[in-house]
């Protein structure tokens, strides 16, 4: 109350009408608001802190989409202009048919098939593409086994050999040809007796 | 008996408890909700943006209150949190329709002639009007000090400007709020 009084006071030494009159709140809040409202942000307050534990990063970024909408997009899109509206013929009502939505559904379900198919023979592709030839074969000697078209003898058999030909090939020295032989560690007389050794015509 | 009601103090000892913490928050927010909705409401004109923007002033009050350190009232901290929230909405309006602030005026003008129960022949509204035409600052200084009767020394805290400035501020926007009134 003294507070008021005090504001009253300070308009009358103003001069000001305001004094006078009295505070009037014009505005009008939907019924029920503030009861729902704290409902609404312990809600929120719920969401956000569940998004803080799922992920810190989501959390902290603004819920902002960053598209634009063309300048009056939504006025020239929402409203139609009367003089593009076609009358109705009096008498019988025509049957309002949704196509918009069945069409759309259709569309949907259409490019989602698409995708299906394509992503299916791609995939296919990528795998044809990228066998492993080890693994092919096995699976190819392990069918032919499962199908005794090779006795387990020949299997044997032939890992033996496998494995001798790698303890051979690992145990050799890589032979590179550079075309840039070093003689730097043949002594001289290796040298000649080499050439002597080789026909004249190469001499 | 009833219980008396808690005060600030106490329900700020029992927010920094996590166990009592949401009941805590509720008496505060029920305490103060239609006040701040009120200060919001003045300066956005219409409901839905007054609801969105104390929306996220509450988020802020649950965010921050444990770190409110009581150098100033409960109140006058929320009024803080919801003056700035307020301020940046109204940065962004203007941002985000690329005019000017005094055309962001004009549309809070347009919104309230677009109220319900509008009549621009009731001083109410006129004087509602009136408040639109002044500055931001301005306004802030006076619906705080004429419709929440808020003392200079209060809000200087929650405007964080010395009283003198304050008391400038609101006489001017008193001129010129019965300058409008009476040209209209």
């Amino acid at each position: 109350m003294k507070k008021q009084r005090d504001i009253q006071e300070e308009l009358a030494s103003l001069e000001s009408t305001l004094a006078t009159q009295s505070i009037e709140n014009v505005f009008v809040v939907p019924e029920g608001y503030f009861e729902g409202l704290l409902e609404t942000v312990l809600n929120r307050i719920r969401n956000q802190e569940e998004l803080e534990s799922l992920s810190p990063l989501l959390s902290s970024l603004r819920k902002q989409t960053p598209y634009e909408v063309p300048a009056g997009y939504f006025e020239k899109n929402i409203a139609i202009p009367v003089s593009e509206t076609k009358e109705q013929p009096l008498g019988k009502p025509a049957k309002v048919v949704s196509m918009g939505s069945r069409l759309m559904r259709y569309a949907v379900a259409a490019v989602i098939t698409g995708a299906v198919v394509i992503g299916g023979i791609r995939l296919l592709d990528y795998n044809k593409s990228n066998v492993n030839p080890e693994t092919a074969i096995a699976k190819q000697l392990g069918k032919d086994i499962k199908n005794q078209e090779i006795s387990k003898e020949e299997v044997d058999d032939f890992l033996d050999l496998t494995e001798a030909i790698a303890a051979v090939d690992t145990k050799q020295e890589p032979v590179v040809n550079t075309g840039n032989t070093n003689l730097n560690d043949v002594s001289d007389k290796e040298l000649l007796d080499f050439m002597d050794v080789l026909p004249d015509e190469m001499n | 008996m009833p219980l008396p009601n808690p005060s600030d103090t106490e329900l700020l000892d029992q927010f920094r408890d996590p166990a009592t913490r949401e009941k805590a928050y509720t008496a505060i927010i029920r305490k103060y909700q239609e006040k701040l909705y009120w200060h919001l409401r003045r300066m956005v004109v219409n409901h839905d943006d007054a609801n969105d923007v104390l929306q996220n002033v509450l988020i802020r009050v649950w965010n921050g209150l444990e770190k409110f350190r009581e150098d100033s009232q409960l109140y006058t901290w929320l009024y803080r949190v919801a003056t700035n929230e307020c301020l940046t909405y109204l940065e962004q309006q203007k941002k985000r329709a690329s005019v000017s602030l005094s055309e962001v005026e004009t549309g809070l003008e347009n919104k309230i002639r677009a109220e319900q129960n509008f009549d621009a022949n009731k001083l109410e509204w006129k004087l509602q009007l009136a408040i639109q035409q002044l500055p931001e600052k301005q306004r802030i200084v006076f619906q705080l000090r004429y419709y929440d009767e808020m003392p200079y020394e209060e809000m200087s805290r929650v405007l964080e400007t010395s009283e003198g400035a304050l008391k400038a501020s609101y006489h001017h926007a008193v001129k010129k709020i019965e300058d409008y009134i009476k040209n209209h």
